[in-house]
């Protein structure tokens, strides 16, 4: 009964996400929420070139799971915006398997925008999958090269705080987003903005746009409705002692 | 072609193993177990590449004029001292155990107990009472925090049910609301990847951009 | 006038001063609170939780016949709070004769896993290989897990030491995770959910000893019965230690964490009335300012 539930929650969305998808190409029209987080990433990018000074970018000690891939939506925005003002980016990697990624992503993104001559590969780094050697590097980045805002998204454990408040002392402006529940609160404490749990996975959409993206978010709505439908309708069945 | 032959693997890799959480085909069931065999083979591989990234960036660093070369040079010695000892020794000879003990543990530790300091400044900062939500959210955190303590229930003996109630009912109502909306955002972010819609992570063979769009 | 206005500007200055402590001072009070119990502990007594008390039936329902999965999935950084649990409950798992796979998933795993036995199995009469086995460090995180649950046997093949599986006696009866009593974790992130994912759909209850930051993130798997029980923090194994009737390191180690909260809450409490103080001195001055030119402020 269980894996019939998961299945077919599956199917729905994805269903809803291909109607949606399709609606969405013919109408060309879909309001998103506005998401004061996202917002502010231009705020970051635009004091820090006013300033003269690099932004910081990391997507935390998580693997290559979803929140990663939303994260790197954020980096590709945040890397074509760089690229056109000109304004020095630096990306500290947890994972030696995200660190080609985040690479190719930036070197991307500046050839795009035609400034392939300002690609450093030197300011993606690796650190280490240890998150107190990781967390030290980017100390260390964020008070010798004097950060001017510092972007997290992506998959957090502890280093969440440990990374934030490296950022407060630096004075960097703050914009983090994670799904990781636990360090949530961490973030909203120390930053200037966070983008909370489903926010992080809407960055795509609302940065880019793009159709796919917004279908697919669409299509997450369409699920929420579904999940709350089985949450009222599972609650109701326990209330009046109905077991499946 | 890169791209295209990505995507391919990618689908084929996803829907073997989706498919294995809901069917029992045993071709399917055994291809995914090799698969998720392989990942694991893959996890480890990794962790040498990301050695040998650090080595060139760290070597290209110390040959350069850098200023922190010095730092380089501290790092790479203490990696290379450290890899050494392990293949040599082993992890259960006396010398691994004396610097794991008393380098490694002890520096980790340090570092991850500044959380408690951290946490505090963060809360100095941010606890402040603006408004009916704040007020609730401070005497939620204060019960929590006194309830998970004996000085909570030298105060008032029923301080930790109460801290357990909160963690329950209102945490858990909470948590489960943002879990659903994350998980069903990570389905859709994964079934983008599965399908090859979101391949911005792949970047361009062309250079033309990731996903393809414009500022 | 203006003395006044001067007056209120400076007591403003100080509160606001005060609002926005320096960070140096809230980390010297935090570093006191926590010392000053370890110098002259205070006592406070510990009762054991309903969620504690869940753990320990769980544990104790285990017997001779019964093979264990331990997973230590936390690393140094919090070894403060997590191996004191670990310590209590595999004193209580090696009190009712269970043995134990000790099951890697990241590096730190085996040295805590060799720590925690070179005191305990003594104790309990213990041997490597007939009762307890510690297992290779399986990289991946979530597809170690998958892997293990799917095929326990073709992950692993030899135990950390490269002896074969089947030679060791605590693996015996082992044929795949169904043949396991009990996956016991003691996690710092997401490994519990993993063990959730993927073992406890084949039928093996699942326990977790977790820090405390992790609580909240697992609390909602108890009510829907994929977590049999959890215990948090340095509390949860201080309770534990309480429940076993052992106390040991957590227990002595309450106290520092009952003060370092109480000094936190005081420092919310003080930044609160700073807050205040300043915001009403601030009022006031641009009050009296404004009565002072006639009714514009300047």
């Amino acid at each position: 009964m269980q894996q019939l539930t998961q299945i077919c929650v599956l199917f729905s969305m994805l269903f809803a996400g291909i109607i949606y998808t399709r609606s969405y190409s013919r109408t060309g029209t879909m309001p998103i929420r506005r998401l004061p987080g996202l917002d502010s990433l231009d705020e970051a990018i635009g004091r820090a070139t006013e300033m003269g000074r690099p932004i910081h970018f990391t997507t935390g000690t998580g693997g290559l799971v979803a929140d990663t891939f939303a994260a790197f939506a954020v980096l590709e925005y945040v890397a074509k915006k760089t690229a056109q003002y000109g304004c020095t980016l630096i990306i500290s990697n947890a994972q030696p398997l995200i660190h080609p990624i985040t690479e190719n992503i930036v070197r991307a993104s500046y050839y795009a925008q035609g400034k392939p001559q300002s690609f450093k590969p030197g300011n993606i780094r690796y650190h280490s999958d240890s998150m107190q050697a990781y967390v030290s590097g980017v100390w260390g980045i964020m008070e010798r090269e004097k950060v001017a805002a510092n972007i997290m998204m992506g998959y957090f454990f502890a280093e969440s705080l440990l990374l934030s408040e490296g950022g407060v002392r630096s004075g960097a402006f703050q914009v983090a987003g994670t799904a990781s529940t636990p360090q949530l609160p961490f973030f909203v404490a120390a930053c200037d903005r966070t983008l909370i749990g489903e926010e992080l996975f809407a960055a795509g959409a609302y940065l880019t746009e793009d159709p796919v993206r917004i279908g697919a978010l669409m299509a997450q709505d369409a699920a929420k409705i579904a999940a709350i439908a089985i949450i009222l309708t599972g609650a109701l069945a326990s209330t009046v002692g109905l077991t499946m | 072609m890169k791209l295209t032959l990505a995507s391919f693997l990618t689908l084929i890799a996803g829907v073997t193993v989706l498919a294995d959480h809901f069917v029992v085909v045993p071709f399917i069931n055994k291809t995914a177990s090799t698969f998720i065999q392989w990942s694991v083979m893959l996890s480890a591989f990794s962790t040498a590449l990301g050695g040998a990234n650090i080595l060139a960036v760290h070597t290209k660093r110390m040959s350069g004029k850098s200023a922190n070369r010095g730092l380089s040079a501290l790092l790479l010695g203490s990696m290379v001292t450290w890899l050494v000892i392990g293949l040599k020794l082993g992890m259960e000879s006396q010398v691994y155990k004396f610097i794991w003990d008393n380098v490694y543990g002890s520096l980790s530790s340090t570092l991850f107990a500044l959380n408690a300091f951290f946490v505090a400044s963060a809360a100095y900062r941010s606890f402040r009472i603006r408004g009916i939500d704040t007020v609730i959210l401070l005497v939620t955190a204060c019960t929590v925090m006194l309830g998970r303590t004996g000085l909570g229930e030298a105060i008032y003996p029923g301080m930790p049910q109460v801290a357990d109630w909160l963690m329950r009912v209102p945490n858990t109502a909470g948590m489960r609301g943002i879990t659903i909306g994350g998980a069903l955002g990570a389905i859709s972010v994964s079934a983008r990847v599965i399908l090859g819609l979101e391949r911005g992570y792949g970047g361009s063979e062309r250079g033309m951009g990731v996903s393809g769009y414009d500022l | 006038m203006a003395a006044v206005n001067g007056e209120w500007g400076y007591r403003a200055m100080t509160f606001r001063r005060l609002a926005v402590l320096d960070s140096r001072i809230v980390y010297a009070a935090v570093f006191l609170s926590i010392l000053l119990p370890l110098w002259r502990p205070l006592g406070l007594s510990i009762s054991v939780s309903q969620g504690t008390f869940d753990v320990y039936e769980v544990v104790d329902s285990l017997s001779q016949d019964d093979t264990v999965i331990v997973s230590p999935s936390f690393a140094p950084s919090s070894e403060a709070e997590v191996y004191p649990q670990m310590e209590a409950i595999l004193r209580h798992l090696l009190a009712r004769k269970a043995r134990v796979a000790f099951v890697n998933l990241n590096v730190e795993g085996r040295m805590y896993a060799e720590k925690a036995m070179t005191t305990l199995a003594p104790e309990f009469g213990y041997n490597y290989g007939e009762d307890y086995v510690i297992l290779p460090f399986t990289p991946g995180l979530e597809t170690a897990v998958a892997s293990i649950s799917d095929d326990f046997l073709g992950t692993y093949e030899r135990d950390a030491y490269g002896t074969p599986l089947t030679e060791t006696g605590a693996l015996a009866g082992i044929r795949s995770i169904n043949d396991f009593a009990l996956v016991v974790d003691f996690n710092t992130g997401d490994t519990t959910i993993y063990y959730i994912q993927h073992a406890k759909p084949r039928g093996i209850p699942v326990i977790a000893g977790a820090s405390g930051v992790t609580v909240p993130y697992l609390t909602p798997y108890l009510a829907t019965g994929q977590l049999s029980g959890l215990i948090g923090g340095l509390r949860g194994a201080a309770e534990y230690e309480t429940a076993i009737d052992n106390p040991g390191m957590a227990l002595a180690a309450m106290d520092a964490q009952s003060l370092s909260h109480a000094s936190i809450l005081a420092l919310i409490g003080l930044g609160n009335a700073a807050y205040f103080l300043a915001k009403r001195d601030d009022a006031r001055t641009t009050r009296r300012s404004r009565q002072s030119n006639g009714g514009e402020l300047k």
